[in-house]
């Protein structure tokens, strides 16, 4: 589930259980937000989720701070190299500090809460992120 | 840009008179309370990085290089936007820090073309050097994402080029066209990564409302704005401090130089009177200097219609002696006499009355201030006893109440208009006074309170109709006159105005201007708090012109409003030098410092020092050698600088004067309009090549300093101090600070003056000896400088130029922003992209009935003759109204306007014409014998 709107972070079904508090939210990294609550189901990807956050603040963004200007439009070409496989690695060392910048050093919220959704779906699906893939090419 | 000189802290100075003390990178230190983080540690030698914060404009924040860790605060504040607090712990260096940096240029990196070896900024780049200091080595995103890097490059603006592709939209640019100019022509189209600046909705910066100040270009920390003379020539290695030669504003500017080369002027941050800000004419049209018409050999010629010869600077001098030594041989000792330039230094000005009076022997030396501020000086010193403004340009930003009367700051005096508008956008009011609709009626953000549209040639019924509001609405400052004023002279004064002809309602019927805005304006000025008039030509180039300020002062007066900051009475003066060649007794009737010549006393302090003995008569004014020529009784000049066959009224009288005379020596740095009736031609040095000061509106004298040396191989006051030899006179000035020197010596007011206290504090306001050291900004504190001010009657006596059915249009005449008065400097620069050509302003009805359309070509003829022009239909003016500027010889504006002038100083009313306009198939007679004399003027031999 998605709580908090488009800026807030998944949580996975084993963190249904925790007090829809502030407190309690901002212990795990997520947000309370606007309260909304989206469900997904297990065909969700969640690269696609992590890949649409950033391009939700690409569309959103004033323009005015670098981070949340540039940023999202580099994240959303980071994923896109993650899920191609691209220096998978490396792009995704470098999509967690491209959301290190963006949570740091954005001017306002919009920026600065956009790495909620993105990290959590890192955190909790890496297998979407094509972790499989690389644990199949290993395998063969 | 522009780092060879002027540091940058960041964020505007705040002077809030308290300290706190913080602590940065564990160093204690002490700043004003309200400074920025970012400017408190540059101020402390700790530089954060920075892109998008500097200090001409407001921080905004948005970079986010400069972040910082502050003790007990969560996050990374940005420095720039975080003000100091007592006690405060900053942290500017940190691993945490340093990683946020580089991670942040990465991604400018990331959409930022990669050719620094060939960019214009390269070694002047801001975004080059940040990505040095955060020690960028990688772009890990590549460059093949989204980007911006095919953008067209709009080279439309003649000075500078627009690059989209390098912009990293930090805004600067539009903050500086907001903040510092105040026109609002920048704006960031769209938004998100599709942030772009962008001139009006995607203008090319041409097209838009973009004035070319340069702001944008200097504020911008990349190559996407950049002068083209950069691209060209490459960055500077040294500058030079100096100032400007264009109007009355005196900015101060680094010259910045390659070898002798200029590359770029840029404003001075510590320029007293323009505080790093500038306008299109001073940042970027320099280029006349080393225009090809320019002259650089000394030439003669026997008679007018002969071709020119060069010849050396020992013929040229010989030659013209000799001639004027003959004339006054045959027609008397006062048979010549000289004009002084308000373009030159204090310095060369000088030495010019010192020849006439010393080496011609006579006191017939005049300036263009004749067809000016005459009447300024003549009125503000009968009634408050200085022959000039009361306050700084700073002033303004104590107003509450703006009174603009017969001046369009934002054309004719831009770097102060845009300090005008800033206060103005603080929230003063506003009253124009103005028969057009100037740009400060209503333009970006601004709108006049009342805008006071008065038919030409109605000033002084209006402020009289002020002056009755404030008399009859109780709105006298009572304690103020008893106090500082003549007692007596205001009793008269309001008796005078209480007349019910000077009622708002009589004077209505006169101005056209309703009652009760004449009322509502009045009351604004009487009761608004502390209220400043500032005004020009409109008010003294009328045949009232000497009345009307007077008039101005009165109100001041009782009112109280003169004698501290955000008041007073403040000429708009057009040329750079004007008010230093007034200062430096430039008319015939005072030497300098406005002392009489027929005072034995001051005769004699000059007599002893210059070792002659002086004519105690006054000698002619400007008219009067016009005049005296035509009747055949003077017949020389020596001509300074000064195009008086363009500039003065009544072409065809002025040409039939110049015709008769024997000798005209015209000093100048092109071939003119005088110098066609000119026999000797002695080539002047351009401000770049100037040593000496200039003296602005404010009576603020600044250094002028050499770039280079003379082109034509000697300063001006040298070629003068030749002549004077030659004319059998010892001048032996080794440097033109000596001339200083003596000008300190003898005048009272200049006591303290000379290059070395320039040189330490920039600049002085005189008066400036013994009671005030470092000058006086402020004039008329505590008591008038004649003791009691000085109340006069200030009758309205209407112009004998009527409009009638004939000649039913009333003609007024003014100057534009990209053009400079005869325009013999900015003509010869790219300027001529804005204004071309002289235009008629001519409102739709008055088009109408004649059947002129946009764009026609009409005939606009006076009583005193005819030229052609093309006409624009605009409602900036009024029904019964035209105008137009004189910035072009071939137009021939002055042939048109007349010789009536004010009556105390015959300050001509350029003002008021009575004029018609008809549609016109050819140009005038007058302008076809210009097309004419101009090919043979052109005549020049080289040396046999």
């Amino acid at each position: 589930v998605q709580v908090g709107g488009p800026l807030g972070a998944y949580l996975t079904a084993d963190q249904l259980d925790i007090p829809m508090d502030y407190e309690a939210f901002s212990a795990i990294g997520a947000i309370v937000g606007h309260g909304g609550i989206v469900v997904f189901d297990d065909s969700v990807n969640m690269a696609a989720q992590a890949r649409f956050a950033m391009e939700f603040c690409a569309i959103e963004s004033c323009g005015k701070c670098t981070p949340c200007r540039i940023g999202p439009v580099r994240g959303v070409e980071v994923i896109d190299r993650i899920v191609a496989g691209v220096d998978r690695e490396l792009n995704l060392g470098l999509l967690d500090e491209l959301c290190d910048t963006m949570e740091d050093a954005s001017l306002c919220a919009m920026g600065g809460m956009t790495p909620y959704p993105v990290r959590s779906a890192m955190r909790h699906f890496k297998e979407d992120f094509g972790a499989a893939e690389e644990k199949e090419r290993v395998n063969e | 840009m522009n780092k060879v000189t002027q540091a940058d802290l960041g964020t505007p100075a705040i002077a809030t008179g308290e300290t706190v003390q913080i602590e940065i990178d564990g160093a204690p230190t002490t700043v004003n309370a309200g400074t920025s983080i970012l400017r408190a540690a540059r101020e402390a030698g700790v530089d954060i990085p920075k892109l998008c914060a500097t200090d001409s404009v407001k921080a905004f924040g948005s970079c986010r290089m400069c972040l910082v860790e502050v003790e007990g605060r969560r996050g990374y504040p940005a420095s720039c936007t975080t003000p100091v607090e007592e006690g405060m712990k900053v942290r500017t260096q940190t691993d945490a820090l340093a990683k946020i940096r580089r991670n942040v240029m990465e991604l400018y990196i990331s959409d930022h073309p990669l050719d620094c070896l060939t960019c214009a900024a390269n070694g002047d780049c801001e975004l080059q050097d940040m990505a040095g200091v955060v020690g960028l080595r990688d772009v890990r995103y590549g460059f093949e994402g989204e980007n911006h890097l095919d953008l067209s490059v709009d080279a439309s603006n003649p000075y500078f080029h627009f690059d989209s592709n390098k912009c990293i939209v930090c805004s600067r640019c539009v903050r500086a066209c907001d903040e510092v100019q105040g026109t609002f022509a920048l704006t960031i189209q769209d938004r998100g990564f599709g942030s772009r600046v962008s001139a009006g909705i995607n203008e090319a910066f041409l097209d838009s409302e973009c004035v070319s100040c340069g702001a944008c270009v200097q504020a911008c920390p990349t190559a996407t704005l950049v002068e083209k003379s950069i691209v060209e020539h490459g960055q500077p290695d040294h500058a030079v401090e100096t100032t400007c030669a264009y109007c009355g504003v005196g900015c101060s500017f680094q010259a910045e130089m390659k070898g002798d080369q200029v590359v770029r002027m840029t404003p001075s941050k510590d320029g007293q009177a323009n505080h790093g800000h500038s306008c299109v004419k001073g940042r970027f049209a320099w280029g006349y200097a080393s225009h090809p018409d320019r002259v650089l050999s000394p030439m003669v010629r026997e008679k007018t219609s002969d071709p020119w010869r060069e010849v050396s600077w020992e013929e040229a001098i010989g030659f013209a002696a000799e001639r004027f030594k003959q004339i006054q041989g045959e027609y008397g000792r006062k048979a010549i006499g000289g004009i002084t330039s308000s373009r030159c230094t204090n310095e060369e000005v000088y030495v010019v009355q010192k020849l006439v009076r010393t080496a011609m022997g006579n006191n017939n030396v005049d300036t263009c201030a004749r067809v000016c501020h005459s009447p300024t000086g003549y009125g503000l010193n009968k009634t408050l006893g200085t022959s000039a403004g009361t306050q700084p340009f700073d002033s303004v930003m104590d107003a509450d109440v703006i009174v603009v009367i017969g001046s369009n700051p934002t054309d004719g005096h831009p770097v102060f208009a845009s300090q005008m508008k800033r206060r103005l956008r603080e929230g003063a009011k506003l009253v124009v006074m103005d028969p057009r609709e100037i740009d400060l009626v209503r333009s970006a953000r601004i709108e006049a309170d009342y805008h006071l549209p008065l038919l030409p040639g109605t000033n002084v019924p209006m402020i009289n109709a002020f002056a009755h509001v404030i008399l009859t609405e109780e709105l006298v400052d009572e304690g103020y006159v008893q106090e500082r004023c003549d007692t007596e002279s205001f009793e008269a004064w309001r008796t005078m105005i209480l007349r019910p002809e000077n009622s708002p309602e009589a004077v209505s019927e006169i101005s056209g201007v309703p009652a009760e805005d004449i009322r509502g304006a009045a009351r604004l000025y009487g009761s608004g708090g502390r209220a400043a008039i500032y005004y020009g030509l409109g008010v003294t180039e009328h045949s009232q012109g000497s009345t009307m300020v007077m008039g101005m002062a009165n109100l001041a007066m009782a009112t109280g409003n003169i004698g501290f900051s955000g008041a007073g009475v403040n000429p708009m003066r057009g040329q750079n030098n004007v008010q230093g060649s007034c200062d430096m007794g430039s008319f015939p009737h005072e030497l300098p410092g406005y002392r009489p010549v027929g005072n034995d006393e001051v005769r004699s302090s000059f007599e002893s020092h210059w070792g002659v003995s002086l004519d105690p008569e006054p000698g002619y004014r400007i008219p009067n050698m016009f005049d005296a020529a035509c009747a055949d009784i003077f017949k020389g000049m020596y001509i300074q600088g000064e195009d008086i066959a363009q500039s003065d009224p009544n072409t065809l009288h002025v040409e039939e004067a110049l015709g008769k005379m024997e000798c005209i020596v015209v000093q100048d740095l092109f071939l003119n309009e005088t110098s066609k009736f000119a026999h000797v031609f002695l080539p002047g040095t351009s401000f770049l090549e100037k040593d000496g000061t200039f003296t602005n509106a404010e009576r603020r004298i600044n250094r002028v300093r050499p770039v280079m040396k003379p082109r034509q191989g000697k300063d001006e006051w040298q070629i003068t101090q030749e002549l004077a030899q030659a004319l059998g006179y010892e001048m032996n000035y080794r440097t033109s600070a000596e001339i200083m020197d003596e000008i300190a010596e003898l005048t009272p007011t200049f006591a303290n003056v000379s290059f070395q206290l320039l040189d330490e504090v920039g600049s002085v306001q005189w008066p400036c000896n013994e009671g005030a050291p470092l000058g006086t900004p402020i004039m008329h504190i505590d008591e008038f400088v004649r003791g009691k001010g000085l109340f006069i009657e200030t009758e309205y006596v209407p112009t004998e130029e009527r409009a009638n059915r004939k000649f039913p249009l009333l003609l007024t005449t003014g100057r534009i922003l990209s053009q400079y008065n005869v325009g013999a400097q900015t003509r010869r620069t790219e300027n001529n992209v804005w204004h071309s050509e002289d235009v008629l302003e001519i409102h739709p009805s008055d088009a109408e009935t004649r059947g002129i359309r946009e764009g026609d070509r009409v005939s606009l003829a006076s009583r005193k003759g005819n030229i052609t022009l093309r006409a624009t239909i605009t409602e900036r003016v009024q029904p019964g109204v035209v105008y137009t500027t004189f910035h072009n010889p071939e137009t021939g504006a002055n042939v048109v306007t007349t010789e009536y002038s004010d009556w105390a100083t015959s300050c001509p009313e350029y003002k008021v014409t009575a004029v018609e306009v008809t549609p016109a198939t050819h140009r005038s007679e007058w302008q076809r014998g210009f097309e004419a004399r101009a090919k043979q003027q052109g005549r020049i031999l080289g040396p046999s």
